[in-house]
């Protein structure tokens, strides 16, 4: 028995090692009969503050309690949290996107402030939108361009941003909410410079104040935290998208899951758990954002 | 007394009263300092006590000068303006910090709280323009006062809302960069004051320095302007409530006896105390009653003495009260004496004056007239209503007498009245009055005398009565148009005159008039020319006769004159009777200007004469007979004078048999249908006209020529028309059940008195409907008199019937007034050539030249023609050379009972081929 004993556990560490890399994206009933919830969360404003706590931190902590397992909050990266969930490589061309190669799945679900993205529902499950956002443009306070006025017609105020970019510098961080492929800003002549030293988006501004480009490209979550962080170093010149929704994102073999968390999501706009830690982490949003906070009311 | 007689004890005893009451000083003083001590100490209490509570409230109100102050500070702000500086959009940059701010806002309120409540209620922040930027109660009304362009902080209470406002300007680089204000209620403050949480038997309340009350407590012990004088009390200084006379009359005064004004730092404010002294000073003995006990001793010693006076003179008095009370008693059983009679007469008096006074105001308001007068007739009282019914104002009437009141004619009458009423006490009548206008009244008067012979009259006005009791007779007797007697009165007057004719074996005559052709006027000119014509043939009747002759209007048109003692002989009472017709018919034969502008109307009038002497004859018979030989003169012509004589009566009597005997043929069935066929240029029967005939049972037929016109008189051609109509459509059926007859067209007369029932469209439709015929072969034949009378109504009925599929001839085409302009309009499918155009063809060169032109009209028209009466060839031939395709007369066949009709197949005959039929006579009337 001794023997056996001693025998059987090394077969149980290769076993491990070999089933860890290879694990797929789980649906419900998996992750239930697995009785732990893996949350793939990038350090990203107030949804994931990197000290354990946020919106979706806590969103998806309330959602493993709903199905009654337990909670595991996995860090990633806006360039990997993809590949994170469905274990394959995502390749951007044009429009098409397709999956290459094998990589380990480490979560079950993304929820970081994730915004829906076209390219992105082609290859992912979005949950109802969970939070709304937008992306502005941002310049040092003493750039020579002005902010616009702004007007009550969104698409022209976009359009008169856009052009005040003209041939200048302008921070990007691509594969995120802040790629220029996104907003059309790609082959107009404007030097675009892809933020690479680090993949945490709350680290633009920084990067604008050190002078890496003439202006940046900012989510208004960021913004929010940032016009208090900041103060007076910098100034939003004006809206570069219109408004977004960032939602929940699932592996398109676990609609099972996401049709789960929608239920959980609409249980708690119900029971006000929903309002009150939208409250505790981005306070004042609703007044940004009121036609999104009016639909959810 | 006795004891204070003795003077060594008087003494003594006066002498210990002193000591006694020296000692009783000294421990007055003593007690009193103590008291003055404790007062002190309770005043200076309660001042320290609402001191306290007005430096707390003061406390609050700095503190939240301070707070605001501190909210115009926080980095949100500063933020926001350093943004806002960078020329951020308020949407896309600048409402994030608003936001922040916000949220910071809503933080501080929550962090801020007093006794367990929120201090404030709302956060502002508005720019230099006062447009609000951030509020935490949007959704809350904005009160006006809630604005600040005050550059230093500062305090404001709203009295009006209830609310602490505070503000506090912003800086940003030594630049206004907008207010932040606060709000809070009023009613915080009244946190502080003791009374509104615990009862303890005194009252604290604020008062604006303006006097307004601000806590809820004061309003309902005191007013605006009591709590206005309470604001300008000496501030820190205990007062009593009695010494403030503005305050005597207020709730407070009743339970409180002391109050005390204390300022609020840092505003205008006051903490007004009120208390009773009870309360303040707890139970100390009073100063009045230390002195009222001290001098008690003293006080009975000299009570004692005072009482020994007293009861010596007390014993005096006694004796000289027991004699005043036997006295007064006998005074007092003679005054209750005389009061209960005043009380008897005051009542007396008072139910006349009562009486008196239900009698003036019966008077007064009674609505018939009461007149009051002397024995002499001077009237001495009226009431209102009196004056306004001989329209003289009280005075005025108090000045005449009751003769004066009466038209001229019956004042003999009215000095009757009055005696009569002396003479028996009362008197009834009814009086004429003249009033003071000149109109003349009648009233309903009933007279009394009243004590000192006086006459009290009570008068109705019935005047009105009497005028409606006057035009009902006038109704019942009289035509309201003409004036003339009615049948009603001609026949009471008539019976009169035959009652004297009776006596006296006079004659007399009754002569009905009518005028000619008045119904063409009235529905050519209209109603009220009419009723002109008729009212002027009154004037012109009652102006012909004698005024003892009766003339009286029957209805309508028909007047009737009665004349009497035209003599004992018949041929003399013939004759006058016949020269007052003449008259009559003369004056009536005059020209009527009936309305202006247009040509005087020329009338005539028919006049048919009876006479009688004495009453053999009744009412009713004798004017029967004036209208039989009215009748007469209708018939011959009319415009003539007729007297009745018995052959008359002869024909009115067979005619009335006849009559009876058509009424009995047509319940026997004694009429019948015959049939006249109708061919065509071939000589094909193509239809027939139905035509009536009488058989009475056991004697010779009855010519249409006498029967028609009785039944079209009598109203009996409606129900043989309907007869006539049901057989003719049962024999069109059996005709259009076999296919050799089933395209004959049936052709029946219909008369004038018929075609214009209301119902006649629909007795066709139904009877059509109820045979179950193709109305197509009906064809109803009208005369040109019928479809010129009410040509538009005809028209209208025609079309009716012409939608149903019936067809229409026009009977007798030529013999009239033929209207080419209503022949036009009329939608006709036939017209039938009379037969006495056709008779003298062939000699008669005016009637050829009718039937030419009839045909050519015919075609032109697009009608058929049917000539009627065809009996020979040539005729035939003429007619046909003309245009003539449809022919009806003996040539071709008599009109025969249905069983001798031409069979199916002899319908048919080769042309020029006479069908022969029994015959039965020429006439033919349906």
């Amino acid at each position: 028995m001794t023997r056996y004993r001693l025998l059987s556990l090394p077969m149980l560490l290769v076993c491990w090692v070999l089933a860890s890399p290879i694990a797929s994206a789980a649906d419900l009933p998996e992750i239930q009969a697995r009785g732990e919830l893996r949350h793939l969360g990038i350090r990203y404003a107030n949804f994931v503050t990197g000290t354990g706590d946020g919106f979706d931190v806590e969103l998806i902590q309330g959602f493993a309690g709903y199905l009654g397992v337990a909670y595991r909050l996995v860090y990633s990266d806006f360039y990997s949290v993809i590949r994170d969930l469905l274990g394959k490589n995502v390749v951007r061309s044009g429009d098409r996107v397709t999956l290459e190669g094998d990589y380990p799945v480490k979560g079950d679900m993304i929820a970081t402030g994730f915004t829906v993205l076209p390219w992105r529902e082609q290859v992912l499950l979005y949950s109802e939108p969970t939070f709304p956002s937008q992306v502005m443009l941002i310049a040092r306070a003493d750039s020579p361009i002005q902010p616009i006025k702004g007007s009550d017609d969104l698409l022209k105020d976009i359009q008169e941003t856009k052009e005040l970019i003209g041939k200048r510098s302008l921070l990007v961080m691509e594969k995120t909410c802040l790629d220029p492929a996104n907003y059309g800003l790609k082959g107009r002549g404007i030097e675009l410079r892809a933020y690479t030293k680090s993949t945490n988006i709350n680290e633009m501004v920084p990067a604008l104040l050190h002078l890496d480009a003439d202006l940046s490209l900012l989510d208004v979550p960021d913004l929010m935290l940032d016009m208090q962080k900041w103060s007076g170093t910098f100034k939003v010149i004006g809206p570069i998208s219109e408004e977004q929704a960032l939602a929940a994102a699932f592996p398109k073999d676990a609609p099972q899951l996401r049709d789960a968390f929608n239920v959980y999501l609409q249980q708690i706009k119900t029971d006000g758990t929903y309002d009150r830690l939208v409250n505790k982490y981005y306070p004042g949003v609703k007044r940004y954002f009121p036609a999104f906070f009016a639909e959810q009311d | 007394m006795v004891l204070f007689r003795t003077t060594p004890l008087r003494w003594l005893l006066l002498l210990v009263a002193v000591v006694f009451s020296f000692y009783l000083l000294l421990l007055l003083t003593n007690v009193y300092h103590s008291q003055r001590q404790l007062r002190a100490a309770a005043e200076a209490r309660l001042l320290a006590e609402s001191q306290q509570t007005a430096t707390l409230i003061g406390d609050l109100l700095a503190d939240q000068e301070s707070f605001v102050i501190d909210l115009a500070k926080i980095h949100e702000i500063g933020t926001f303006l350093v943004n806002n500086a960078l020329g951020m959009s308020m949407r896309y940059g600048l409402s994030t910090n608003l936001a922040a701010i916000e949220e910071r806002f809503r933080s501080k309120l929550t962090q801020k709280r007093l006794l367990g409540a929120d201090i404030y209620e709302r956060i502002l922040y508005v720019d230099e323009a006062q447009a609000t930027l951030v509020d935490t109660d949007p959704d809350a009304a904005l009160d006006p006062q809630i604005r600040s362009s005050d550059q230093e902080p500062h305090l404001m209470i709203d009295e009006a809302h209830g609310k602490i406002i505070a503000s506090a300007p912003v800086r940003y680089r030594d630049k206004p960069g907008g207010f932040v204000i606060t709000v809070s209620s009023l009613d915080l403050l009244s946190r502080y004051l003791t009374s509104s949480r615990v009862d303890l038997g005194f009252r604290q309340f604020l008062v604006a320095g303006s006097g307004q009350s601000l806590t809820d407590a004061s309003r309902t012990l005191l007013d605006a302007t009591q709590t206005r004088h309470l604001a300008a009390l000496p501030p820190r200084r205990l007062i009593h409530v009695s010494e403030l006379p503005s305050l005597a009359t207020a709730p407070l005064a009743k339970d409180y006896d002391l109050v005390l004004r204390m300022p609020v730092a840092h505003s205008d404010l006051s903490v007004i105390t009120v208390l009773p002294a009870s309360l303040l000073y707890g139970h100390i003995t009073s100063r009045g009653f230390l002195f009222f006990a001290s001098s008690v001793p003293l006080i009975l010693l000299f009570a004692a003495l005072w009482l020994g006076r007293m009861r010596q003179r007390a014993q005096r008095l006694e004796a000289d009260v027991l004699e005043s009370n036997r006295n007064r008693a006998e005074l007092q059983d003679r005054n209750d004496a005389l009061t209960a009679e005043i009380f008897r007469r005051k009542t007396l008096e008072h139910q006349l004056r009562e009486s008196e006074e239900r009698y003036r105001t019966y008077i007064e308001h009674a609505p018939e007239g009461i007149f009051v007068s002397d024995n002499l007739g001077r009237l001495v009282d009226v009431n209102p209503s009196a004056c306004v019914m001989v329209g003289y104002t009280r005075a005025e009437l108090l000045t005449m007498a009751v003769t004066d009141l009466s038209p001229p004619d019956m004042v003999r009458t009215h000095a009757d009245a009055l005696e009569q009423v002396l003479a028996n006490g009362r008197h009834e009548l009814e009086i004429g009055l003249r009033r003071k206008d000149g109109t003349d009244i009648v009233g309903s008067l009933r007279a009394i005398t009243l004590p000192d012979d006086l006459v009290m009259g009570f008068c109705v006005d019935i005047t009105e009565r009497k005028r409606a009791e006057e035009q009902i007779h006038s109704l019942a007797y009289f035509d309201p148009l003409t004036g003339l007697p009615n049948r009603r009165l001609l026949h009471d007057r008539l019976r009169q005159l035959m009652a004297g004719s009776d006596r006296n074996r006079e004659y007399g005559a009754v002569m009905m008039l009518d005028l000619d052709r008045f119904k063409d006027l009235n529905d050519t000119q209209g109603h009220d020319i009419g009723d002109r014509l008729l009212a002027e043939v009154a004037l012109r009747l009652v102006a012909s006769v004698r005024r003892e002759d009766t003339v009286a209007r029957l209805g309508g048109d028909e007047y009737v004159i009665i004349a009497g003692e035209l003599g004992t002989e018949e041929s003399a009472a013939a004759l006058q009777a016949e020269h007052i017709a003449e008259k009559v018919h003369r004056a009536l034969d005059q020209p009527y200007a009936l309305a202006e502008g247009r040509p005087a109307h020329h009338s005539s009038v028919s006049i048919g004469v009876a006479l009688f002497c004495g009453r053999d004859l009744g009412v009713e018979l004798l004017l029967k007979q004036a209208d039989v030989a009215l009748y007469q003169a209708k018939n011959a012509g009319r415009n003539t004078i007729r007297f009745f004589n018995p052959e008359m009566q002869a024909a009115i009597d067979a005619r009335a048999t006849l009559e009876t005997a058509l009424r009995r043929a047509i319940e026997h069935e004694e009429l019948r249908l015959y049939f006249q066929p109708q061919v065509d240029q071939d000589g094909r029967v193509i239809g027939a006209e139905a035509l009536l005939r009488w058989l009475p049972p056991g004697s010779a037929p009855v010519s249409p020529a006498r029967f028609i016109p009785l039944a079209e008189e009598t109203g009996l051609i409606i129900p043989i028309g309907i007869w006539v109509l049901e057989h003719a459509c049962e024999q069109l059926r059996a005709w259009q059940a076999n296919p050799q007859t089933g395209d004959l067209v049936l052709s029946i007369n219909v008369s004038a008195r018929q075609f214009h029932q209301p119902d006649f469209v629909d007795l066709v439709r139904d009877t059509i409907a109820a045979s179950r015929v193709d109305a197509r072969g009906l064809k109803l034949e009208l005369t040109e008199s019928l479809v010129l009378d009410r040509v538009d109504q005809v028209i209208g009925r025609m079309q009716t019937l012409k939608a149903l599929g019936l067809g229409f001839s026009l009977d007798d085409f030529g013999t009239g007034y033929s209207s080419l302009s209503y022949l036009k309009r009329l939608p006709l499918d036939q017209v039938k050539i009379d037969q006495s155009f056709v008779r003298d063809l062939a000699h008669d060169q005016n009637d050829a030249a009718i039937v030419k032109a009839v045909l050519a009209m015919s075609q032109s028209l697009g009608l058929d023609a049917v000539a009627e009466g065809v009996e020979t060839e040539d005729q035939r031939a003429f007619l046909v050379k003309h245009g003539c395709q449809q022919f009806q007369g003996f040539l071709f066949g008599k009109p025969v009972p249905i069983e001798d009709f031409p069979a199916p197949e002899r319908l048919q005959p080769a042309p020029g081929v006479v069908l022969e039929f029994p015959e039965f006579g020429r006439n033919k009337h349906a």
